[in-house]
């Protein structure tokens, strides 16, 4: 099953911060290391595909006050979730492997 | 009424003009429009609750109040509960407008997705209005959140017209197979 480039920095964040990955600190996550910030729509979209897809599990949170409360939505990697962002990390590995860009990095 | 500015939160609401007033640690509330005055009894916050829906319900014929709406809203701003927990006269004659983020901007979000990530979402998005609403100021906030609904809003729709063409061509196969 094919990851997006999305998809896969949704995966890698949310086993970065695991337990604690939610919107907020999923976006933020990937804005200080990739320096682009995936809009909200985006990465909830691309969430609901990786939910649908059994890749992620989600559980609510408490509702806070600063949140309007509204409940935070966590979210963790499933087995085949881990296994399917491997298979794609691997492919990229694969894929640059002898050529200049692999030898770079 | 005399007010006594060290006790009394003086709120904002758009069309009218509000007095939060704390005594003893029970609350009153007192909203002032341009002919008249109403007020609460003094009492614990949770029962300042159900008076605003009694209060709504006399004044205007209408259970949903701006006192209604205000009382909800500040049970859920954390800067209000902060004050509660301190257990002290917290206003000393403060001002306050409400910080409510834009409610069109959050219906559009919650119509476009389902309904355990629409609501997630929103929660996302008034964290963030929070947080810039005290580094940036309210319009700023107000643009800001503006701005990333806008942004969310092409993707979400994306979504939505996927997983409604998937179910279009799960029901034109089921259609097929069963001769309908």
């Amino acid at each position: 099953m094919e990851l997006t480039t999305l998809e896969q920095h949704l995966l890698l964040a949310i086993i970065g911060l695991h337990p604690n990955a939610y919107g907020v600190s999923i976006q933020d996550y990937i804005k200080e290391r990739t320096g682009r910030e995936p809009s909200t729509g985006s990465i909830y979209a691309s969430l609901d595909r990786l939910e649908e897809k059994g890749f992620v599990k989600s559980r609510q949170g408490e509702p806070t006050g600063e949140r309007g409360g509204k409940r935070k939505l966590y979210f963790t990697v499933t087995a085949s979730g881990q296994h399917t962002l491997r298979a794609s990390l691997q492919a990229l590995d694969a894929l640059s492997h002898g050529t200049v860009l692999g030898a770079a990095i | 009424m005399k007010i006594n500015t060290k006790r009394a939160l003086f709120i904002n609401m758009g069309n009218s003009q509000g007095v939060l007033i704390h005594e003893k640690g029970l609350f009153r509330f007192v909203e002032c429009s341009a002919t008249q005055q109403t007020s609460t009894e003094l009492l614990r916050w949770p029962e300042l609750i159900r008076a605003a829906r009694a209060l709504g319900a006399n004044a205007d014929g209408n259970t949903e109040s701006e006192f209604l709406k205000l009382m909800f809203d500040l049970t859920f701003d954390s800067t209000f509960r902060d004050l509660l927990a301190e257990d002290k006269p917290p206003f000393d004659g403060q001002s306050v407008r409400l910080q409510n983020p834009p409610r069109i901007a959050e219906f559009l979000l919650i119509s476009l997705s389902s309904l355990s990530h629409g609501d997630a979402m929103v929660g996302d998005l008034n964290e963030r209005f929070a947080d810039e609403c005290k580094k940036f100021g309210r319009q700023r906030a107000v643009r800001l959140y503006w701005a990333r609904t806008l942004r969310s809003l092409r993707p979400l729709l994306g979504r939505a017209v996927s997983k409604a063409l998937k179910w279009a061509a799960v029901i034109a196969a089921a259609r097929r197979l069963t001769g309908l």
